[in-house]
């Protein structure tokens, strides 16, 4: 048996293990692309593939998470499940929900909630969308002050938020 | 005069105490203390002791025959019975009395608000107290407790309303108007006795009958204290609604059950996990 070259073996076993890490990352890369804003820096690295998180210098804070769509709910479904929880349990003040869409034309909705942390009034904004994979979820968080500085930031992130 | 006569009428009137526990306003005493007596009082003296919420009120612990004119306004949540005034001459019977008197409520308010801005929220509750007549009971890192003018308890509970998410609420009125009548029944006979004690004690003529008529006149008195103070918190707890604003999050032992749905990252909300990075 002629033996290939020296090059030819390594171009070999390269499409070999390439082909297979292609699938392999193309079922478990993120769910959705995340927009940083001018002034956050991307923190992507330090969390797993279905979170992401960007910071500004002061310490207002902005997240993505994407989680199954079990049990399979519509937005609305999830919107008030939310609600809820944030109202009922953490005691968190609902301000006013108003609708958000993404980047790809998805309609979602965005939560605005107040709550006090040691005695100071902070700002907690979450986004839902749904699809019928996914919920995602998109946090922005901070003092009052904070967000209410970076309130355009926050929401060009969601304008430009894509789900995969 | 003679001792069997004064142990007599001591005897009479330690017997009309111990009958007086409320259970009758008809009055079988005398006339005098009858609880519809007072009724035939002129009509200033009827209305200053009106106790409808928003009224003057008249603390001066008194007078039985002013509570059964009650013609002021009633409690905003408008209680159920409309209160008329008794004209003046009126001979009718006690129990006919009782039905035309407003009924004295105690409005209670428990408002559960989300913790946010909890240090503005409360400071502004406070300013609505005193602005509206009343004051700061109490106050603490998580509540605040206020007194407000009874007629003013709706605007002032609306205007709480509009401070922040309320989670919870519970309004209460407490009937106190049987209690109330109780007590100033056993007052107005208790001091009846004084009165007659006191003659007594002005006709007695041994050392050792005034001393017994002056032992019971002190019973007498303590009782009087204690039935005026009784009725001076009532009708301080009926003028001034007290209302109890909490900044925290629901208790899980409420009685409305919050449905849990079982998905593991509603547990991961809030901002103590976002801005932990």
């Amino acid at each position: 048996m002629k033996k290939l070259p020296a090059f030819a073996r390594l171009r070999a076993l390269l499409t070999a293990l390439a082909v297979p890490a292609a699938f392999v990352l193309a079922g478990c890369g993120a769910p959705f692309k995340a927009a940083t804003p001018t002034g956050f820096v991307d923190l992507g690295d330090k969390y797993g593939d279905d979170e992401y998180r960007a910071t500004t210098a002061d310490g207002l804070v902005l997240g993505v998470r994407a989680f199954k769509n079990e049990p399979k709910g519509a937005l609305d479904f999830w919107v008030r499940v939310v609600e809820n929880r944030m109202r009922d349990t953490s005691g968190y003040a609902l301000l006013d929900t108003k609708e958000a869409k993404d980047r790809a034309g998805n309609i979602g909705k965005t939560l605005r909630f107040g709550h006090d942390e040691s005695g100071v009034p902070h700002l907690y904004y979450l986004t839902i969308f749904v699809d019928d994979e996914h919920v995602f979820l998109l946090e922005a968080g901070g003092t009052k002050d904070l967000v209410e500085k970076h309130e355009e930031q926050i929401a060009w992130s969601i304008a430009n938020f894509l789900p995969s | 005069m003679p001792r069997s006569v004064i142990r007599m009428s001591l005897g009479l009137f330690l017997s009309m105490l111990v009958g007086c526990g409320g259970a009758s306003y008809g009055g079988a005493a005398a006339p005098d203390m009858a609880y519809g007596g007072g009724a035939a009082e002129s009509a200033p003296m009827a209305q200053k002791a009106a106790y409808a919420p928003g009224a003057d009120m008249d603390y001066s612990d008194g007078d039985a025959g002013g509570m059964l004119a009650s013609n002021g306004p009633l409690p905003p949540p408008a209680p159920p019975v409309a209160p008329t005034a008794t004209a003046a001459g009126n001979t009718t019977p006690a129990p006919s009395t009782e039905t035309q008197r407003a009924p004295m409520l105690i409005y209670t308010a428990s408002m559960n608000l989300a913790v946010f801005q909890v240090v503005e929220a409360s400071k502004q509750v406070e300013t609505m107290a005193r602005e509206t007549g009343g004051f700061l009971a109490r106050r603490d890192d998580h509540s605040i407790v206020i007194r407000v003018p009874a007629a003013k308890f709706d605007d002032v509970i609306k205007r709480i309303e509009q401070l922040g998410d309320v989670l919870h609420r519970n309004l209460t009125a407490e009937d106190v108007t049987e209690q109330y009548m109780d007590v100033e029944v056993r007052l107005k006979n208790a001091r009846a006795v004084r009165d007659r004690l006191q003659q007594l004690l002005a006709q007695a003529t041994k050392v050792e009958e005034s001393l017994e008529i002056e032992k019971e006149l002190t019973r007498v008195g303590t009782e009087i204290e204690v039935l005026e103070g009784k009725l001076k918190y009532l009708k301080d707890r009926v003028a001034y609604s007290t209302i109890t604003v909490s900044f925290q999050a629901k208790q899980t032992d409420s009685v409305k059950p919050t449905v849990r749905i079982p998905v593991d990252w509603l547990n991961q909300l809030g901002l103590g996990r976002l801005l932990n990075l």
